[in-house]
């Protein structure tokens, strides 16, 4: 299994990448690689986010679904500002890694949003895949990249209007990240 | 309303548009509810106001029967806003989004308005279109990366005059190429005859345009 960290553009910096891969190596010895377009400072490995198309922000997340990712192995994406309090590994590992899994926002089940609101009970804050499984993240997105990253207010909303196959994460996650 | 656009135009085409994707979503799958917003923006005063800009500028340099090309022709705002200036010159407007193409050939009102399903990218390798399309439009140099609008420009053929337009508003998520100021963006085109080359400033963002040979 290897561990993604992504950092675009300037939101986040390096040390930020840097911190939270030395928080989640005190769960796991796995690889943790930076997907990132800007190394500098970066004290981890690096996977370069693939130039064409670009993408802005959390848009660059879906390039990890494409047919073409490099990486083979299973993968756990994390967030730079997602607080782990605990250790989220167990409740990971036990995914069905044949399709996508992110978090469970459960308690959004109650907000009572109309339709086109795309309005979202998944979190793209961690999610793990296997690479080259469901390349149909990507295809979709990128038939109008344009379009969407318009429509959509970011890569959970688009996800879950147009009914991709995925899983969630137990709720148990909840007890060892803070979001 | 402005100068290229009628009351009409929205009475009788804008308006009963948005109402046929309203009932549409409501029963079919051919359109997706976003589509109304995407329209609605389209016409946003600001965007009305930055195109005004273009035609404005455009037209001193367009001759009468030039071939005028309109490269990401949306919902066909630009397009149209051109025919109602240039009446006899025959405008060609490239889209990529089928749906796009579909809901401009709804609100078209001029006959001299041609809309192409294909990349406008492609006629800078076009034996048969490059220095043939003699105006070149092309506003949303925002929506496409750097190094690639560098690479069609490049092999532009000097006859051509082209109209580019970005802007500064890099938050939002489509926008790929920014610049933080005309000059900046001027830079990041390749060496032109400039021709015409101003900013626009609204209370939260700059537009920049630039006509170029």
């Amino acid at each position: 299994m290897k561990i993604i960290l992504l950092k675009h553009g300037d939101k986040y910096n390096a040390e930020d990448v840097n911190s939270q891969a030395e928080k989640i190596r005190e769960y796991c010895d796995h690889e943790i690689l930076c997907l990132t377009e800007d190394p500098t400072g970066v004290i981890i490995g690096i996977t370069p986010i693939p130039e064409r198309p670009r993408l802005t922000k959390w848009w660059n997340k879906l390039h990890v679904f494409r047919s073409d990712w490099v990486i083979r192995d299973r993968c756990v994406l994390f967030d730079l500002d997602i607080r782990i309090t605990g250790n989220p590994f167990p409740t990971i590992e036990k995914i069905d890694w044949d399709k996508p899994h992110f978090i469970h926002d459960y308690w959004k089940k109650d907000l009572d949003h109309r339709p086109h609101a795309y309005e979202t009970e998944i979190n793209s804050s961690i999610f793990a895949w296997t690479p080259h499984k469901n390349p149909e993240f990507w295809q979709i997105f990128a038939c109008n990249i344009d379009y969407n990253t318009r429509k959509y207010k970011g890569i959970d909303r688009y996800i879950w209007d147009q009914k991709l196959n995925y899983g969630t994460f137990d709720d148990e996650i909840h007890t060892n990240i803070v979001l | 309303m402005t100068k290229y656009i009628q009351t009409s135009f929205f009475d009788n085409k804008v308006l009963p548009l948005l109402s046929f994707l309203y009932t549409d979503t409501m029963y079919g799958n051919n359109f997706d509810y976003y589509r109304i917003k995407d329209i609605l923006d389209q016409y946003d005063p600001k965007q009305i106001e930055c195109k005004q800009w273009a035609v404005d500028e455009i037209q001193k340099y367009v001759m009468h029967r030039d071939m005028v090309v309109v490269i990401g022709g949306w919902y066909g705002l630009m397009s149209h806003m051109l025919a109602e200036s240039l009446p006899d010159n025959l405008i060609v407007d490239y889209e990529i989004d089928a749906i796009c193409v579909e809901l401009h050939d709804k609100l078209k009102v001029h006959e001299n308005i041609s809309i192409l399903y294909e990349d406008g990218f492609q006629i800078f390798d076009s034996v048969e279109h490059n220095g043939v399309d003699k105006v070149i439009i092309f506003t949303a140099c925002e929506h496409i990366d750097e190094e690639d609008l560098y690479g069609a420009l490049s092999m532009k053929n000097p006859k051509s005059t082209i109209l580019l337009q970005s802007n500064n508003m890099s938050h939002i998520d489509s926008h790929v190429n920014c610049h933080e100021s005309l000059d900046h963006f001027i830079e990041s085109l390749p060496n032109m005859n400039i021709l015409y080359k101003g900013v626009k400033k609204f209370d939260d963002y700059e537009r920049y345009m630039v006509i170029a040979r």
